[in-house]
């Protein structure tokens, strides 16, 4: 039960910093298959049914953008980069988090 | 067997036509590209079965396919709030204007049967509430930008907060239902929608009836403002659904209901007879002479309570006025 919700708990964080961590990632053109295992090699296991449809949406807010590219064996992809747009707003989120960060620590300070 | 092709091709029924194949071209690569790593890291093409376990994990195609919509609720978390509002009170008044009907049938027809009565009220109940909760949801999905729900409880003002300093200031749904529904077959009642008295039922049903009882002409001439105030009654009690409080202003509203009931009350009490009893020959008149007499005796008791439990209303308001007004 406790892990149960623990676990709920902890999606939920990471769902708020999902979209930052996607922004970051996607500074270097990625397609959708390789994202995910950068995510992963830094300790990020996105489910491919939340990442997959949220690249997408991203794109549409115009925060990335995309092109599809063959590969050298006719394997089409479709790589995403983050737009100058979400650059912008990437900066915005970094520095909300940062604060946000220091909110959490001064909490956490046992007070004297 | 190709089973990206056919799990994508089932996604993209459940996708909207304008986004259906550009999402299918990216699923089928992406599928695509795990599926050839996974043959890499093993050096061999995966037996079928073993492609068909992994496209199990992928989840049910209508599940992938969610995931692709902007949509994801029936109803936005924004706007439901104002949903459950509109439900609720539709499911309230459609259960008071099914209690009144189920009663006049029951009445009309004379054939009361509790088992038979609650299940034609459940069955007419649960039949309108459903169409009905159906069609808020529509009206809610398609056109909830329109009707600005999201938005709805945005411009609320503190100063309409009740002020609760005591008990007595809230009214219960269940009160307010309950009035509804009393005050409705009363207006029935006095009005000839429903029969006038019990005795008139029972000799109507055995068809052999050499009486009839029913309101006098004085009784009649008071039905117009009867009807009014039991109208305005509603009025306050319905309005004390969505404001379930007790205000200043609703309290004076009651209070000036009160006073009317009790001067059309004390007008009746003046007007003999309120009830008459008409025989079929003159010679059956003396026979229910009594009758008429005792029926006349029991509504004027019952209007003269009736006035001394108003009057007690109305005094009530004053002090609750008073309390509120310094509050």
């Amino acid at each position: 039960m406790v892990n149960e919700r623990f676990e709920k708990m902890r999606g939920e964080l990471r769902r708020g910093t999902l979209i930052l961590a996607v922004l970051l990632a996607l500074r270097e053109e990625e397609y959708g298959y390789s994202l995910r295992g950068k995510m992963q090699d830094v300790g990020l296991d996105i489910e491919e049914s939340t990442l997959y449809p949220l690249i997408r949406r991203l794109e549409t807010q115009g925060l990335l953008s995309s092109h599809w590219s063959e590969t050298d064996g006719g394997r089409k992809r479709r790589y995403y980069k983050t737009s100058e747009a979400g650059l912008r707003i990437l900066e915005d989120l970094l520095s909300e988090l940062e604060s946000i960060n220091t909110s959490i620590e001064q909490l956490n300070t046992p007070s004297s | 067997m190709n089973w990206i092709e056919r799990y994508v091709s089932a996604v993209k029924n459940y996708l909207p036509a304008k986004s259906r194949n550009d999402v299918g071209e990216e699923l089928t690569s992406l599928l695509e590209e795990e599926l050839n790593a996974m043959e890499e890291s093993s050096e061999a093409p995966l037996p079928e079965e073993k492609v068909k376990e992994w496209i199990v994990t992928k989840g049910h195609p209508a599940m992938t396919a969610a995931g692709y919509q902007e949509r994801r609720a029936l109803i936005s978390e924004n706007a439901f709030p104002l949903y459950k509002h509109v439900v609720k009170y539709y499911l309230i008044i459609l259960a008071a204007i099914t209690g009144v009907l189920a009663a006049i049938q029951i009445l009309h027809s004379g054939d009361f049967t509790l088992i038979r009565s609650l299940l034609q009220f459940a069955y007419y109940f649960a039949e309108k509430g459903l169409i009905g909760i159906a069609s808020i949801t529509l009206v809610f999905h398609f056109w909830e930008n329109y009707l600005q729900a999201r938005d709805h409880f945005k411009n609320w003002k503190p100063e309409n907060l009740p002020n609760i300093t005591s008990k007595w200031q809230s009214v219960s749904y269940v009160e307010s239902v309950m009035s509804i529904l009393f005050t409705l077959a009363f207006l029935a009642w006095v009005n000839g929608i429903l029969p006038t008295f019990v005795l008139n039922l029972n000799a109507g049903a055995h068809g052999n009836a050499d009486f009839s009882i029913h309101w006098s002409s004085n009784f009649q001439s008071y039905l117009l403002p009867i009807n009014v105030i039991g109208l305005l009654c509603i009025g306050l009690y319905v309005h004390q659904l969505f404001r379930p409080y007790w205000s200043v202003a609703t309290l004076v509203i009651n209070m000036l209901l009160g006073a009317a009931v009790v001067q059309v009350l004390i007008s009746l009490l003046g007007q003999f007879p309120m009830v008459e009893v008409t025989t079929q020959g003159s010679e059956l008149a003396d026979k229910y002479l009594n009758l008429s007499g005792g029926l006349n005796h029991a509504m004027r008791t019952i209007f003269i309570v009736a006035a001394g439990i108003t009057i007690y209303e109305i005094i009530r308001d004053i002090r609750r006025i008073f309390i509120l007004s310094r509050g």
